[in-house]
């Protein structure tokens, strides 16, 4: 056994981030490690390259227990890690990211460069990689950037290596280099860990996978004995899916969506760098419409380029009937297109700021006469809405970072409602918040869709979504692969569809409604 | 291998060869705007070409562009150092004072007080986290005090001998000037591009988090090319006092923004991580040439000097901001 | 980013608020002493001068520090608003050279012309800077900078190095000797401007969308704000302040120095902006805070002079405060 985990316990605060993880990873393997957001990977990745200690429980490499106090000491016992965000230096050629600090030199003081281009082109050869090491590393795509991050650990000495989330999907092509990668690294008996969120790669490259879940291992089988949707499941939590699917269609039964309402929001064809693919929907005014898929399904880079906060590269949004010519945010708000960001430290609150500033912040103009900002108009709205969303703060003016996560996701959704908005868009609008302001979130949410606004939700749990929503449109790697009423349909449909292909089906979303 | 290879091949051959084309125009661009330059003036001054001028030229350049040899490794790194015009005029009266124990002492004293004000900025942006351009901009007025206090307005070198042949002796029939500045950079492009420090330098101006990742010791390096900068800030003080004969407390004023602008209009980028010493040098001398060519107009005042630096640097900056983003694309 | 301050709940509107900074509480009460640690300063400095330092008490001494801190009070509040977007404007004191140029060009065509050339061209350098960091994206650190050189190249080569000495009489040597009642004119003005520039900061538009883009650029983004726009207000602001100051710190000098005027300026303003209780982290900004911190600096010049410490000795005492002092204020971010 190359590197084994036993029974990791790992707490932050209140939360028990993972219980009782035993994983192992073999020499030559390459082993899928899969979860949603939340699951416990990154928590897991972190014990194993030495950024945190383990509460309790034991790593152990070459079957001796090993305790990392920094990443650096992680690797120097060979366990490494190469993560989403690439760690290299984009300005310098391939070879001096593979050589940073021990370049080869002569008379002990200069860098042979001739030499290390040689040993670049080597290394690169035996992953079978056919890169002039003199390129500048930037203008090559960050698939195979990540590629020269693995051969640049590895080189180093690293045996069991974690490839973290590759941001952007592997090409083709860059899957193909990847295969070669892999070869060379079972043949050299190196251990490599795959996160990724993209079940077809992870089919195609994994022979193991295991699932992590609420911070403990729910599955972990050779990749042909389990099956796509099973892993799904076991990802998503299936029994939880089939309790709250009850409670969702009795929500369902009694107030359903007037199918003959308004369009609140169509968009046609919407399209954004290959992560938002030809993507069409409508929302009806009244109906709550939850976009589900699994993470990296570009639920949130669809929410951004039907706002314009992303640039389309095609496609038309409408809102209330009129479409938005020039995409842009503040074209949005103005047409009654509202958006709650997932991001609410750093797309979302203004830290600095007061509560009563955070509030307004989308409607300055209107609540200004002459460009001057009327206190009074600005008060009275703010304490319009603190009253009816139940924010707890201090008062208006004490500052926003004051409030507790749930209250400030509050003000941010007044935020967005205080536009007046005939369409809102609320990406995991309960992410990182309590239990209790969780369900308060919820009731506005309705209470929205009730005052005859329509609601385009998503969240990173999938049965909260189920939950919230009238109807469902699912999404896989950008593309709208599903649509279905929540009411009247079993789970499993649910599932089937997010498994992936495996229902196959590409039917435009709005046919469910229309 | 697939089809989708070869497409995907041929669109980072592409980007490749565009950032090629991008990467010429940064590093090389001065280069040929100093060779334009200089055949336009030789055309306009007929003495322009003459070698003694260009000579002249050089020799006057030497000073500042010792000088730039260490902003450019400052601004390669993601920083700034300002306080060098000021270290400059330090360095001429500390020179002035040391020159009557010898040369050594005159070339050295300079160069360690240089080195300690460098390690000071060094230490203060590292350690204490505080912004470049205001931890060098406060040493630069403090420098300046100094130099003032210790000089008043100019010490006078009495007997300058051996440390005065050195800056305006000659050998082999080119000014020592000439021959100590070509060294100099040629000693610093071995160490920017030939050492594990020049690597380094680039790393954490491309890229600091991923640098202190792939295991660069980021204080170590930045406080060293701080004091690097202020070393030869040093050198180039105890120069100009040896070429003048006198310690200056006024010399090397506006040094720190025309080494600057030298650095960026030679493909320096002020963003941090690109640059070459090739084009620093460049920079320098289309400054000298500029410099030189209002001299000889004789009309012109020595003013349009800094309009002109200012006028490239402003010109550098928008083209550099422009060219990236074409790359980038 | 800034993390969530645990416990922050503070008694003042719109105070700074430092991680970690050392206050006293009594009951509600409670004060933060880093934030307001210039007035403290200020007034420590103050009375050790009526105490100490011969002279200072005499009205004529309060009349030149007055003359002193009112150009310096302009570029610090658009120095204080492009630190509150989180930028920077180093080219405020080549600015000011610049627009002292202008006057000494124009000056024979007539004063008013001449003041108003003074304030356009710093107007303009202002929308040249702002064009620059919004349109072209270019760090405001460096498009200054490069603005910085330029424009006091130009004022130089405009003057051709030379001082032009204004006329003895008529509205601009008023403007650096008129002090009704011991106040001088160009304060009265700084003072209404910076009431002004409070008031725009704290409740216009423009001023409220600059501290929000300052405070998360991209949540003003997705908040629909004009980011754009704005910046370009904010350093124009600057230009436009920087030329007025340009014009006073002319008319006190009684003469158009392209080399002498505003030289080094930018350090004092943004010290002053600093210390006064803007941090360089962005998204707040103390209009009062930054008028006292110019009156410290201003004081403090005045202590070390009329103490007879010699001025190279001041200079770099000055330096060291002024590192000190931004020391001390980092962690207000």
């Amino acid at each position: 056994m190359l590197l084994e985990t036993r029974g990791l316990v790992k707490t932050f605060g209140p939360v028990r981030a993972l219980r009782d993880v035993s994983f192992d990873l073999q020499a030559g393997e390459v082993h899928g490690l899969m979860g949603e957001n939340g699951a416990g990977k990154s928590t897991l990745i972190k014990l194993l390259t030495g950024l945190n200690r383990p509460d309790g429980g034991s790593i152990l490499l070459d079957g001796r227990p090993v305790s990392f106090d920094s990443p650096r000491a992680a690797q120097a016992a060979g366990v490494a890690a190469v993560y989403q965000e690439i760690n290299l230096i984009p300005e310098r050629s391939v070879a001096d990211n593979l050589f940073l600090g021990r370049e080869p030199r002569r008379f002990g003081v200069l860098v042979d460069r001739a030499r290390m281009v040689e040993e670049a082109r080597a290394l690169l050869r035996r992953y079978r990689l056919e890169i002039d090491p003199r390129r500048t590393l930037r203008t090559l795509g960050l698939g195979l950037q990540q590629l020269i991050s693995i051969a640049r650990v590895v080189s180093l000495g690293a045996r069991a290596v974690i490839l973290d989330e590759p941001t952007s999907a592997l090409s083709g092509a860059e899957v193909e280099l990847l295969y070669g990668v892999v070869e060379q690294l079972r043949r050299d008996g190196i251990g490599l860990i795959y996160v990724s969120h993209r079940l077809s790669e992870c089919y195609r490259l994994c022979d193991r996978l295991t699932v992590l879940r609420d911070g403990a291992v729910v599955a972990s089988e050779p990749t042909a004995s389990l099956p796509r949707a099973r892993l799904v499941a076991a990802m998503l939590g299936r029994e939880q899916v089939a309790a709250q699917k009850d409670h969702a269609a009795a929500h369902g039964a009694q107030d359903g969506p007037d199918t003959e309402a308004a369009v609140a929001l169509a968009v046609e064809d919407l399209s954004w760098r290959h992560r938002v693919r030809n993507v069409s929907l409508q929302v009806r005014r009244g109906e709550i419409v939850g976009l589900a898929g699994l993470l990296g399904s570009g639920r949130t880079e669809t929410f951004k380029t039907i706002y314009g906060a992303e640039k389309p590269d095609g496609g038309t949004v409408s809102v209330a009937g009129r479409r938005i010519a020039s995409p842009r945010p503040s074209e949005s708000i103005r047409r009654g297109l509202a958006f709650l960001s997932e991001d609410r430290r750093s797309e979302g609150v203004f830290a600095q700021l007061s509560v009563a500033e955070n509030l307004t912040a989308a409607v300055l103009p209107r609540i200004s006469r002459f460009g001057v900002i009327s206190r009074r108009r600005r008060d009275d709205m703010v304490r319009r809405y603190v009253q009816s969303l139940g924010v707890k703060a201090a008062g208006p003016d004490a500052p926003i970072t004051s409030l507790s996560g749930g209250n400030q996701q509050k003000v941010l959704i007044a935020r967005a409602l205080c536009t007046e908005p005939d369409m809102v868009m609320l990406d995991d609008p309960t992410r990182g918040i309590d239990v209790g302001a969780k369900a308060e979130v919820h009731r506005v949410v309705r209470g929205l869709a009730a005052e005859g606004l329509g609601v385009l939700v998503t969240s990173s749990e999938l049965e909260e979504v189920v939950e919230l929503s009238d109807r469902l449109v699912v999404l896989d790697e950008g593309r709208v692969t599903g649509g279905l009423d929540t009411a009247g349909r079993d789970s499993d449909d649910v599932l089937a569809i997010l498994a992936g292909g495996a229902a196959g089906t590409n039917a435009p979303a709005h046919g469910a409604a229309s | 291998m697939s089809a989708a290879v070869t497409e995907a091949g041929a669109a980072e051959a592409r980007a490749e060869s565009r950032a090629r084309i991008v990467g010429l125009i940064q590093s090389r661009g001065a280069i040929a705007v100093l060779v334009v330059a200089a055949l336009a003036a030789g055309l306009v001054f007929p003495d322009f070409l003459h070698p003694g001028n260009l000579g002249d030229i050089v020799t006057a350049a030497s000073f500042l562009g010792l000088v730039a040899i260490g902003q450019t490794f400052v601004v390669i790194l993601g920083g700034f150092d300002l306080s060098v015009g000021s270290m400059v005029g330090l360095g001429t009266v500390l020179a002035a004072y040391a020159a009557p124990y010898g040369v050594l002492a005159a070339l050295l004293l300079p160069m360690l007080v240089g080195l300690l004000v460098g390690l000071i900025d060094g230490l203060l942006i590292v350690r204490a986290r505080m912004a470049p351009f205001i931890v060098t901009l406060a040493a630069l007025l403090a420098l300046k005090g100094l130099a003032v206090l210790l000089a008043g307005e100019s010490l006078v070198i009495a007997d300058p001998g051996l440390f005065g042949r050195l800056a305006n002796g000659s050998w082999l029939g080119i000014g020592n000037l000439v021959v100590i500045l070509l060294l100099a950079y040629a000693l610093a492009a071995l160490l920017l591009n030939r050492t594990r420090y020049g690597a380094a330098v680039f790393a954490i101006g491309g890229n600091e988090e991923a640098a202190r990742m792939l295991g660069v010791r980021v204080e170590r390096v930045k406080i060293a090319t701080y004091c690097l900068s202020g070393t030869l800030a040093g050198l180039a003080g105890a120069l100009l006092a040896a070429h003048l004969s006198s310690g200056l407390s006024s010399a090397g004023t506006g040094y720190e923004l025309q080494s600057i602008a030298a650095a960026v209009i030679g493909g320096v980028l002020l963003t941090g991580g690109v640059g070459t010493m090739l084009g620093a040098l460049s920079g320098v001398l289309l400054l000298g040439v500029i410099e030189n060519v209002i001299n000889q107009i004789g009309s012109l005042s020595a003013a349009y000097q800094g309009l002109a630096s200012g006028a490239f640097l402003l010109l550098a900056v928008i083209v550099q901001s422009g060219l990236t983003r074409q790359r980038a694309a | 980013m800034t993390a969530a301050v645990p416990g922050g709940r503070i008694a003042e509107r719109g105070a700074p608020q430092p991680a970690g900074g050392r206050r006293l509480s009594i009951g509600r009460l409670s004060i933060d002493w880093r934030a307001q640690s210039v007035y403290v300063a200020f007034v420590a400095l103050v009375a050790f001068d009526l105490l100490v330092t011969p002279g200072f008490r005499n009205p004529t001494v309060i009349r030149s520090l007055l003359f002193e801190a009112a150009p310096l009070i302009l570029i610090a509040l658009g120095q204080s608003l492009a630190i509150g977007t989180r930028g920077i404007d180093l080219s405020v004191g080549s600015v000011m050279a610049l627009s002292s140029a202008m006057i000494g060009l124009t000056v024979d065509a007539g004063q008013g012309l001449a003041i108003g050339a003074g304030i356009a061209v710093g107007l303009a350098c202002g929308v040249l800077n702002g064009l620059l960091v919004a349109l072209l994206r270019i760090a405001p650190l460096i498009s200054s900078l490069a603005l910085l050189v330029a424009a006091r190249g130009l004022a130089q080569a405009l003057l051709g190095g030379a001082r032009v000495d204004l006329p003895f009489g008529g509205p601009i040597p008023a403007l650096g000797q008129m002090a009704p009642l011991g106040i001088p004119v160009v304060a009265i003005v700084s003072l209404l401007l910076a009431a002004a520039f409070a008031f725009v900061v704290r409740r216009t538009l423009p001023g409220r969308y600059a501290l929000f883009v300052g405070a998360s650029r991209t949540a003003a983004t997705l908040a629909g704000h004009p980011v754009r726009l704005t910046l370009a207000f904010v350093y124009g602001l600057s230009g436009l302040l920087a030329g007025l100051a340009g014009v006073f710190a002319t008319a006190r000098l009684g003469a158009a120095d392209a080399n002498y005027i505003g030289v080094q300026f930018e350090l004092d303003a943004i010290a002053a902006a600093v210390i006064g209780g803007t941090p360089l982290s962005g998204g707040r900004i103390s209009t009062l805070g930054t008028v006292f911190g110019v009156l410290l600096l201003v004081v403090l010049d005045a202590s070390f002079i009329m103490n007879n410490v010699n001025a190279n000795y001041a200079q770099i005492l000055k330096a060291a405060f002024i590192v000190g002092a931004l020391y001390l204020r980092r962690g207000a971010a």
